[in-house]
C-alpha cells in the first residue's frame, strides 16, 4: 500500500532542503484546519470546459514557423498583432488577460495535448476527456467521480462536486455519487410555496425506502443530495456575496462560493461556440477575449479574496483543429491544442512540445503530450491522490504543480 | 421477429389502465383518467390495436391547430411588417418572434393537441436533427455581416443598419427559420427518411447551421457531412475521414444562392452550380460523375441508405441481420431509446436493434398500418407500441420524463394552462431545467437518461409546479381559475370530504402510479393538518398543496 503520509513527509524534506519549509509547513497546516470536508486538505480544483473544439494554433501561435502562414492564407494570423511568449510562439492577440497572467507566473501552457487515436466526434472526444478513458475503451464514471470514489471519506458532501450548470458533466459520473449542477446556487432550493413552512413533506415523499427500480432510486437519491446540500449551497451563495445577476458569469459564481466556505473540492463550468468551421477569425478572436477576461478576473478575484493560495484552474477543450483552413474561413475537427492551468501553485510557462506542423496525421497535429498526464500531475501534486487507482493506468506526471 | 411479436391480451398480460397509461406516456404526453379509461376500454386485443392506432395514426399538422400563415412560401418577405399575435388564448403566439415565443409556440401545441405522438416524434426527431438557435441569430443579423467580421465571407453582405433594429430583425428571421424546420420535421416525420433526409439537408436552417451554406469548391467544408453520415444515418464506424472528405465535396453548391438583404429577405434553398466541385467522387468504395444540377446530394443519400454495417457483430450475424443497412441499426437504435429503452447498446446491437432495423430496412408498399416504403417510422413505432417488448415489465417506467414532457404532462393530466409565450412561461423555466427547445447543447442534441435529472434541474422541476399552483390559487380572478379546474377535472370530486378519495382521485389524474404505503400515509398526514377554518379554502389548500406535493414525488418524473 502507498502511503501518502509518508510521501508527503518526504516532499517536505525535499522543500525543507530547499529553504522553502516554514512557508510550506505554515500553509500545510492552515490547508489541514480548513480542510473541506471529506478531504484532507482546503485545495480545490476548478475545471473550464470550451465546447466545440478549440483552435489551438490561433491560441498559442506558432508564429515563428512559415508552415503556419503557408497552412492558413487567410486565418493566419499576423506576427506583429500577437503576444510574443519566444521567438517561436505567442498567444492571440484578444488573450490580455491571459498574457498578464503567464507573465506575472500564474499561467502554464501545456502544448500539444491529446491521446493516441484521436477521434474528431465532438460527443466522443468530449467522453474521452471526461472519463480519461483510451479512444477504443467506453467507460461511463469520470475522472473526477472516480477521484470521489477513491479518495474521499464518508464526511464529505454531495456538493464535493459542483458543475454552475445545467448539467451535471461524465467527469462526476461514479459510484457514490457525489457532484451536484445548478445555474443558480443563490436560490438552488424548494420554493415551498405558501403551505409548506419547511422541507419536511418533500423529503419524506423522496426518500422512501429503496426499489427494485433503479430509475426511481437515482430520483430519490438525486433529491436527496439537492436537499441535503441546497441550504448549505444557498449559505455559502449569501455568505461569498454571489449574485442572482451573475447567473451568466460562472467564474464569478465559483469565485464567490468559495468565499463563502461551500464544501466543495472540484468546480465545473463550461462555455462553448468553438466549433469554428466558418467565419472563425472574428469569432474565436471574440470567445477568447471573453474567456481570457473572464479567467484573469477569476484569477484577481480569487487573490482579492485571499483564497488564491487554494485554488488551481484547468482549461481544456475537447480536440483542436485541422492545420490547413478551409475554404470557408475556417477549420474543420483536429486533434491537439493547448491545455492551460492558472493559478499560484502551478509551475508557469511552457510545457510540453509544440507540435509539428510538417510531421502531420492526415493533416493533422500529432499530440505531443498525453492529456492524462496533465490529470495524473493535478491528482498526484495537487490533491496528493493515488492516479494509477484513479485513471487506472500510470501516466507520467509533469512539472506543472509547484 | 420474436420481440416484436404482437402482445397477446390475456396470454401475456392484461390490457387495462395502467398498459394504456404507459402507451400514453411513451407515445404521447400522457392523458387524463377518461382518455386512459378510453383507451384501456373492454380489455381486448381490439381496444389496444385501436388505442395504438389512434394515437399513432396521424395525419400531418394537427387539423385542430392551425399552422402559422405563409411558412412554405418560400421568400421571407419583410419580418418587420409582421407583428405578433397579440398574447391572450393562453399566450398562444401564432407567429413566433423571439426564441421565447417560439418555444412557447411549440409547448403550446404539445399542450393541446389532438395527435400528441406528432408532437412526440417531432420532438425525437428534433433531437436528432439538430440546429441550435444561439448559432444562426448571429449569422443572418445583418450588423454583423455587414460589419464583415469574416462570418460567411462568401455570402453577398448587406449595408449596415441600425443594431437594435436588425437584432430584431434577426430574431424573426431566426424564429421563422427553426418553425419552418420545426414543421418539416412535423410533415416529413410520416415520410419515408430518404425524403426527410433530402429535405433536411436541404433545410434553410440546417443549411445556415452546419455551415453546408459555405461548402463550396476548393476546400469543402465538412461540417455538415461529417454530420449527416455520423449523427442523422449511419454513426460513427461505418465511414472513413476519406469517405467525410468526398462526401463534403458531392454537397458543394447546395447553399442558399438569394440570400440578400434589407426588404426582401429570402432564405430558400438553391443549387449553385458555380459553387460545386467539378469531377468525380469516390466514397464508401464507389466511384460518381460529376454532376451540376444537385444529383451529387441524392446519390449520397441513396449510397448512405444502402451502405450496410461494418460492425463486425452486425456483419458476424446469419443471414438476414448480417446484411443490415448501417442506418437501419442506428435508427432502430435511436427510436427504441427514445421511446423504449434508453439503456439498449448499439455497439454490440442488441437483439431488440437488430430486429427493428429488419424490419425498418424492408417495404410493404401499402398503407399505413403497413409499411409504405423503407424506413417508415410510423409503421415501425405502430409496431413497438403493439408489441411484448414495449409492455414487458423492463421496459416500464424506466425512462425520466425529459423537461419537455414533464411540463406537457403536468399540464395536460391536470387540465392546466399556463402563459406560454411569456417570460413566465413554461419556456423560460425549462431552461432551468436543462432544455431550451431549439436550442439543444450540441450537434448531438440533448444527453438523456441520467443527464436529465441532477439535484439543480430536479429542483427547477419541482419549484415549477410551486409556480403553477401560484399562478393558478393566487391574485386576481383566482376563484374563477380554482373552479374552472375543478369543473375540468371531472367535475366535483367524489367524496371532498375523504382525504382518501381526494389521493385517489389526484393520484388516477396526476401519477397513474401506485402509491406505496408510506407515501399514502405521509399525504394523508399532510391532508389531515390542513386547519383552515373555512370549508372552501380548507378544500382549496388541500387540492394545492396534493399538487404540489404529489409532482414533486419521483413517480412524477418517470414515464
Amino acid at each position: 500500500m502507498r502511503s501518502t503520509r509518508r510521501e508527503f513527509m518526504q516532499q517536505l524534506a525535499v522543500f525543507s532542503a530547499m529553504g522553502f519549509a516554514p512557508q510550506f509547513v505554515a500553509r500545510a497546516a492552515a490547508a489541514e484546519a480548513n480542510a473541506i470536508q471529506g478531504f484532507k486538505d482546503d485545495r480545490v480544483l476548478v475545471v473550464v470546459q470550451l465546447g466545440g473544439g478549440n483552435d489551438g494554433l490561433n491560441t498559442v501561435v506558432p508564429y515563428g514557423d512559415d508552415e503556419y502562414y503557408r497552412a492558413r492564407p487567410k486565418l493566419g494570423l499576423k506576427a506583429d498583432s500577437l503576444l510574443r511568449i519566444d521567438d517561436y510562439v505567442a498567444m492571440n492577440s484578444s488573450m490580455t488577460g491571459m498574457k498578464d497572467l503567464y507573465d506575472n507566473g500564474k499561467l502554464a501552457i501545456i502544448q500539444g495535448s491529446g491521446y493516441p487515436n484521436p477521434d474528431r466526434s465532438h460527443f466522443r472526444s468530449m467522453e474521452i476527456w471526461h472519463t480519461a478513458s483510451d479512444s477504443d475503451e467506453f467507460m461511463s464514471r469520470g475522472w473526477i467521480g472516480r477521484y470521489f470514489d477513491n479518495q474521499c471519506s464518508g464526511s464529505a458532501r454531495p456538493q464535493a462536486g459542483m458543475a454552475i450548470d445545467s448539467e451535471r458533466p461524465q467527469a462526476f459520473e461514479g459510484e457514490r455519487g457525489f457532484g451536484i449542477a445548478t445555474t443558480t446556487p443563490k436560490e438552488f432550493g424548494w420554493d415551498r410555496g405558501e403551505l409548506f413552512q419547511d422541507d419536511t413533506l418533500f423529503t419524506k415523499m423522496n426518500a422512501a425506502a429503496g426499489s427494485a427500480n433503479g430509475t426511481l432510486d437515482f430520483l430519490r437519491h438525486t433529491t436527496l443530495n439537492a436537499s441535503t446540500s441546497s441550504e448549505q449551497v444557498r449559505m455559502a451563495a449569501d455568505k461569498g456575496k454571489v449574485h442572482a445577476a451573475n447567473r451568466y458569469n460562472q467564474l464569478d459564481t465559483v469565485a464567490g462560493l468559495i468565499r463563502g466556505g461551500l464544501e466543495t473540492r472540484v468546480y465545473y463550468v463550461s462555455t462553448s461556440g468553438f466549433d469554428t468551421h466558418a467565419g472563425q477569425l472574428a469569432a474565436h478572436g471574440n470567445l477568447w477575449s471573453r474567456v481570457s477576461k473572464a479567467l484573469a478576473d477569476f484569477q484577481a478575484q480569487l487573490e482579492k479574496d485571499g483564497t488564491a493560495d487554494r485554488v488551481t484552474t484547468l482549461v481544456f477543450s475537447e480536440f483542436g483543429r485541422r492545420v490547413g483552413e478551409n475554404a470557408s474561413g475556417g477549420t474543420d475537427h483536429g486533434t491537439a491544442a493547448p491545455v492551460f492551468l492558472m493559478g499560484k501553485g502551478i509551475r508557469p510557462g511552457l510545457h510540453g512540445k509544440a507540435p509539428s506542423l510538417t510531421d502531420l496525421d492526415h493533416g493533422d497535429l500529432k499530440f505531443t503530450t498525453d492529456f492524462r498526464s496533465i490529470y495524473a500531475s493535478v491528482l498526484e501534486n495537487w490533491f496528493e491522490a493515488d492516479s494509477k487507482t484513479i485513471l487506472g493506468h500510470q501516466f507520467d506526471t509533469l512539472p506543472i504543480i509547484a | 421477429m420474436a420481440l416484436f411479436d404482437e402482445y397477446q391480451v390475456g396470454a401475456d398480460g392484461p390490457w387495462t389502465t395502467a398498459e394504456a397509461a404507459h402507451l400514453w406516456r411513451r407515445a404521447g404526453f400522457g392523458a387524463g383518467p377518461a382518455e386512459q379509461r378510453d383507451a384501456a376500454g373492454n380489455g381486448s386485443q381490439a381496444a389496444l390495436r385501436s388505442a395504438v392506432d389512434f394515437l399513432v395514426d396521424f395525419t400531418p399538422d394537427d387539423p385542430w391547430l392551425d399552422r402559422p400563415a405563409g411558412l412554405t412560401s418560400g421568400g421571407y418577405g419583410d419580418p418587420l411588417a409582421d407583428l405578433p399575435d397579440d398574447e391572450s388564448d393562453l399566450g398562444r403566439v401564432k407567429t413566433p418572434y423571439d426564441l421565447i415565443s417560439l418555444i412557447g409556440h411549440w409547448l403550446y401545441r404539445m399542450r393541446y393537441t389532438r395527435q400528441p405522438f406528432q408532437e412526440k416524434l417531432t420532438l425525437f426527431l428534433h433531437d436528432h436533427f439538430v440546429s441550435e438557435w444561439a448559432k444562426l441569430v448571429p449569422l443572418i443579423d445583418p450588423a454583423v455581416i455587414a460589419g464583415n467580421d469574416g462570418n460567411f465571407p462568401d455570402i453577398q453582405q448587406c449595408d449596415g443598419g441600425t443594431l437594435g433594429v436588425d437584432l430584431l430583425r434577426a430574431n424573426r428571421i431566426a424564429a421563422r427559420m427553426m418553425l419552418d424546420q420545426n414543421y418539416l420535421l412535423r410533415r416529413q416525420g410520416i415520410d419515408s427518411f430518404r425524403a426527410m433526409l433530402i429535405s433536411i439537408t436541404r433545410d434553410p436552417c440546417m443549411l445556415m447551421y452546419l455551415d453546408n451554406v459555405v461548402n463550396e469548391k476548393g476546400r469543402a467544408q465538412e461540417n455538415y457531412a461529417r454530420e449527416l453520415m455520423e449523427l442523422f444515418s449511419m454513426g460513427v464506424g461505418n465511414y472513413s475521414e476519406q469517405d467525410v472528405r468526398e462526401v463534403a465535396k458531392c454537397l458543394t453548391g447546395e447553399t442558399l444562392p438569394r440570400f440578400v438583404c434589407e426588404n426582401d429577405w429570402d432564405f430558400s434553398y438553391g443549387f449553385d452550380a458555380a459553387k460545386h466541385e467539378p469531377g468525380t467522387k469516390t466514397f464508401f468504395g464507389k466511384t460518381i460523375q460529376e454532376n451540376f444540377a444537385g444529383q451529387e446530394a441524392l446519390d449520397v443519400i441513396d449510397f448512405i441508405l444502402a451502405e450496410r454495417s461494418k460492425n463486425p457483430d452486425v456483419t458476424g450475424l446469419a443471414s438476414p441481420y448480417n446484411t443490415l443497412p448501417a442506418t437501419a441499426v442506428y435508427m432502430a437504435w435511436k427510436l427504441l431509446k427514445f421511446f423504449v429503452n434508453e439503456e439498449l447498446s448499439l455497439d454490440p446491437p442488441d437483439e431488440a436493434v437488430l430486429e427493428l432495423a429488419h424490419y425498418l430496412r424492408g417495404t410493404d408498399n401499402q398503407p399505413y398500418p403497413k409499411r409504405r416504403f423503407p424506413y417508415d417510422f410510423r409503421a415501425a413505432l405502430r409496431k413497438v407500441f403493439l408489441s411484448k417488448f414495449f409492455y414487458a415489465e423492463e421496459n416500464r417506467l424506466n425512462q425520466y420524463r425529459n423537461p419537455a414532457e414533464f411540463v406537457t404532462h403536468l399540464l395536460r393530466q391536470g387540465d392546466f394552462a399556463d402563459l406560454f409565450a411569456t417570460q413566465f412561461g413554461p419556456g423560460t423555466q425549462m431552461t432551468l431545467m436543462g432544455m431550451i427547445l431549439f436550442n439543444p447543447p450540441g450537434v448531438n442534441g440533448w444527453y438523456h437518461g441520467r443527464a436529465w435529472i441532477t439535484s439543480g434541474s430536479l429542483v427547477a422541476r419541482y419549484n415549477y409546479v410551486s409556480y403553477l399552483m401560484d399562478t393558478i390559487f393566487q391574485g386576481a380572478g383566482a376563484d374563477a381559475r380554482i373552479d374552472a379546474l375543478l369543473a375540468a377535472n371531472g367535475g366535483p370530486i367524489p367524496d371532498a370530504d375523504s382525504d382518501d378519495d381526494l389521493i385517489d382521485y389526484y393520484a388516477e389524474r396526476l401519477l397513474q402510479m401506485d402509491l406505496n404505503a408510506e407515501e399514502r400515509t405521509t399525504l394523508r398526514g399532510f391532508l389531515s393538518g390542513v386547519d383552515t377554518a373555512s370549508p372552501a379554502l380548507r378544500f382549496r389548500q388541500k387540492v394545492r398543496g396534493l399538487i404540489h406535493v404529489m409532482m414533486s414525488m419521483p413517480l412524477a418524473q418517470l414515464k
